[in-house]
C-alpha cells in the first residue's frame, strides 16, 4: 500500500487527521452535556412530578452516573460512543440512538435526492455555459446563480408550499414520506446550492481549459465541446466531487429548516424537539451525529479526489 | 464596465438598507408592535402601504424595523471576528509549526458543526437569546475566516517579498502587519463580503425556527414563521420578508462579485 509513496503517506495523514477531528467533535458535544446550564437529573424528575424533592433528584443523578468526577464520565461517554450508546432521551425516555436511527432515513432520503439534482444541473449547467461562453445562456445563468445564492431555502421552500400545494395542489401540503411528497423539499434545499455549486464548477473548467494539454488537443482539431466531454471534465472531478461531498455535508446541517416547513420527522424535526423539550441528550446525540457526517464525508472526499486523479495534491491548509 | 455596475449597485443596496435599520423609528408609518385587529389581514392601502399581517401590525413598519436584526447583528459581529482572524490566520500562517496546526485542527473541528446546530444546542445554556446567536455565529464563522484567510496567507508566504522582508530584518510581526496583512486583505474582503450575505441568511433561519429572538419579533425570518398560519389566507405575508431578504444579500453578495472582478482573482473554487 505504501509502495505508492506519496499517495499512502496522504492518506495516512488524513485517515490520522479524520481520527482527530472526530475526538474533538465528540469532546465538544460532551462538554455541551456537561456545561449547559440545566440539569439533566432535575428535568427527568421534575418531568413526572412538579413537587420533586432534592433527595429524588439527587438519586437520579447518582443512577445517571452524574456525580462522579469529571474524568470519568468523560472516559463513560467515550466508551458510549464507541459502543453507539448516546444517553437515554429525556423527552420520550428512549436511547437516544433509536431516535435518530429512526429519524435518519428520511433525512438521507432527501439529501440523496437533493444531492441528485445537486449533481445533474450542476454539471449541466456548468458545462453549457463554458461552451457557449458569454452567450446567451451562460449570462442568463450567471443572474440565475447570483439571485439563486441569496434565497434562503426554508423562504423557496415556502414558496414551493404555497404555489405547489396550495395554489396548484400537485402535492401534498405534509410529506408522508413517499417520494413523490419529498420532490418539494430536496428541490428547495438543491436550488441554493446548485447556484453556488455552478458558478464554483464553471470557473473550475474555465481554469482548466487553460492548461497545455486542451491547447494540444485544440492542435489536434478537437471542438471544444469534445474537450470539455472528454477530457477537461475528468480533470475537474476533484474539485467538484470535493464540492459536492462539503454540501451533501452541509445539508444535514440545513435540513432542520426544510423538514420544519414540510413537518417531516427527520434528524433536524428530531433536533428542534430535543431543543424544545431541553433534552440535552437528545441534542448533543444529533450533533454528534451531523457533525461526524460532515467529516465522513470531507474525508471521503478527499481521499476519493487523490485516488481518482493522480495529480490532484491539493495540500490541505 | 461590468463589475463597476456590479459594485455600484452592490453599494446602493446595501446603504438603503443600512439606512432604512438606521432611519426605521422616522420613516416607518407604524410602531411595529402595535396590533390593530380590525384590520387583520389588510390589503394594502394608504394607511398601510404593504397590508397588515394576522394580527393587523403595519407590515411595512415590521419589514424596515427587520433589518434592524439582521444588520445591526451580522456586521459588526463579522467585523470583530474577520480582525482577528486576520491576525491570527496570518501569524500562524507565518510562524507555522505546532502553533499552526493546532490553529487548523481546531477550524476543522468548529467547521463540523453547522451554524445551525451550534446555534440551537446553545440555547439550551444561554438565557439571552442575542448572545447566543451572537456566539454561534462567531464560532462557525471564526473557522471559515480562519481557513480563508490561512489559504490565502499560505500563497503569500510563499513569495518573494516575504523573503526579502525576512533579509532586510524585520521581525516576525512587522512582517505580519506591514507586509501579510495588507496583501491578504482585497481576497480577504470578497469574503467577508459575501460572508455577511450568509450570516443574515442564518439569523433569518434562527428566527424561523423559533431559535434565539422572542415570539413575535420584527425580525424577517421570524415574521416568516408567523405568515406560514396564514399560508391559505394571506399569502403575500410570505413573499415580502424573503424579498427583503434575498434583495439584502443580493447586495453585499454583488459587491463582493464586482470586487472579486476588480482584484483579478478568480478563485471561487476557494470561496465555497
Amino acid at each position: 500500500m505504501f509502495t505508492k509513496g506519496n499517495l499512502g503517506r496522504k492518506l495516512l495523514k488524513r485517515l490520522l487527521n479524520f481520527v482527530i477531528v472526530v475526538w474533538g467533535v465528540v469532546t465538544l458535544s460532551f462538554c455541551l452535556q456537561v456545561f449547559t446550564g440545566t440539569d439533566p437529573a432535575e428535568m427527568i424528575v421534575r418531568k413526572n412530578n412538579l413537587f420533586a424533592t432534592e433527595e429524588q433528584i439527587q438519586a437520579v443523578r447518582t443512577e445517571l452516573g452524574l456525580d462522579a468526577p469529571f474524568h470519568e464520565r468523560y472516559l463513560d461517554y467515550i466508551k458510549g460512543v464507541f459502543h453507539g450508546d448516546l444517553g437515554t432521551a429525556i423527552t420520550n425516555r428512549k436511547p437516544v440512538i433509536q431516535n435518530i436511527m429512526e429519524a435518519l432515513p428520511v433525512t438521507c432520503i432527501i439529501i440523496i435526492m437533493a444531492m441528485v439534482w445537486i449533481m445533474l444541473f450542476t454539471t449541466l449547467v456548468a458545462v453549457f455555459s463554458v461552451i457557449r461562453k458569454n452567450g446567451i445562456f451562460d449570462n442568463a445563468a450567471r443572474l440565475f446563480c447570483i439571485i439563486g445564492i441569496c434565497v434562503p431555502s426554508f423562504w423557496l421552500a415556502l414558496i414551493l408550499l404555497s404555489v405547489f400545494a396550495v395554489k396548484i395542489p400537485v402535492f401534498s401540503v405534509i410529506a408522508d414520506g413517499s417520494i413523490k411528497s419529498l420532490i418539494l423539499p430536496s428541490v428547495s434545499m438543491a436550488v441554493p446550492v446548485i447556484c453556488i455549486a455552478t458558478r464554483v464548477l464553471r470557473a473550475s473548467i474555465l481554469n482548466e481549459l487553460k492548461s497545455d494539454y486542451v491547447v494540444y488537443a485544440k492542435a489536434r482539431g478537437f471542438s471544444n465541446t469534445q474537450i470539455i466531454y472528454g477530457e477537461v471534465l475528468r480533470n475537474a472531478l476533484p474539485a467538484a466531487i470535493t464540492l459536492f461531498a462539503q454540501y451533501c455535508a452541509a445539508l444535514f446541517g440545513t435540513s432542520a429548516l426544510v423538514e420544519n416547513v414540510f413537518s417531516i420527522e427527520g434528524l433536524g424535526s428530531y433536533l428542534i424537539k430535543s431543543c424544545e423539550g431541553m433534552d440535552i441528550y437528545g441534542i448533543s446525540g444529533a450533533i454528534l451525529v451531523c457533525a461526524v457526517l460532515f467529516v465522513f464525508f470531507n474525508t471521503v472526499a478527499d481521499i476519493l479526489s487523490a485516488v481518482i486523479c493522480p495529480a490532484y495534491r491539493g495540500e490541505r491548509i | 464596465m461590468k463589475r463597476k455596475v456590479q459594485i455600484t449597485a452592490g453599494i446602493m443596496l446595501i446603504t438603503f438598507f443600512v439606512l432604512v435599520a438606521v432611519c426605521a423609528p422616522i420613516f416607518a408609518p407604524h410602531n411595529p408592535n402595535t396590533t390593530n385587529l380590525a384590520m387583520k389581514n389588510a390589503a394594502p392601502c394608504m394607511e398601510y402601504p404593504f397590508g397588515c399581517d394576522q394580527l393587523g401590525r403595519c407590515e411595512l413598519s415590521r419589514l424596515m424595523y427587520g433589518a434592524r436584526y439582521s444588520l445591526g447583528l451580522s456586521i459588526p459581529v463579522l467585523f470583530a471576528l474577520a480582525v482577528t482572524a486576520l491576525f491570527f490566520g496570518c501569524y500562524s500562517c507565518y510562524k507555522g509549526g505546532i502553533f499552526s496546526e493546532i490553529i487548523r485542527l481546531l477550524c476543522d473541528i468548529l467547521m463540523a458543526f453547522p451554524v445551525l446546530v451550534i446555534a440551537m444546542a446553545l440555547v439550551t445554556s444561554f438565557d439571552s437569546p442575542t448572545a447566543c446567536i451572537i456566539i454561534a455565529i462567531s464560532i462557525s464563522m471564526l473557522a471559515w475566516f480562519l481557513r480563508m484567510v490561512r489559504s490565502y496567507a499560505k500563497t503569500e508566504c510563499g513569495k518573494e517579498y516575504i523573503e526579502a522582508a525576512q533579509i532586510s530584518g524585520a521581525s516576525g510581526l512587522r512582517i505580519v502587519f506591514r507586509h501579510l496583512i495588507p496583501n491578504v486583505l482585497p481576497q480577504f474582503v470578497v469574503y467577508f463580503t459575501t460572508g455577511i450575505a450568509s450570516v443574515i441568511i442564518s439569523i433569518s433561519s434562527f428566527a424561523f425556527l423559533g431559535v434565539g429572538l422572542v415570539q413575535g419579533t420584527a425580525e424577517w425570518g421570524a415574521m416568516l414563521n408567523d405568515a406560514r398560519n396564514s399560508i391559505y389566507t394571506n399569502p403575500s405575508l410570505i413573499i415580502y420578508p424573503g424579498i427583503c431578504l434575498v434583495i439584502c444579500c443580493a447586495g453585499f453578495n454583488l459587491l463582493g462579485e464586482g470586487l472579486r472582478d476588480a482584484i483579478g482573482k478568480e478563485d471561487e473554487t476557494n470561496a465555497s
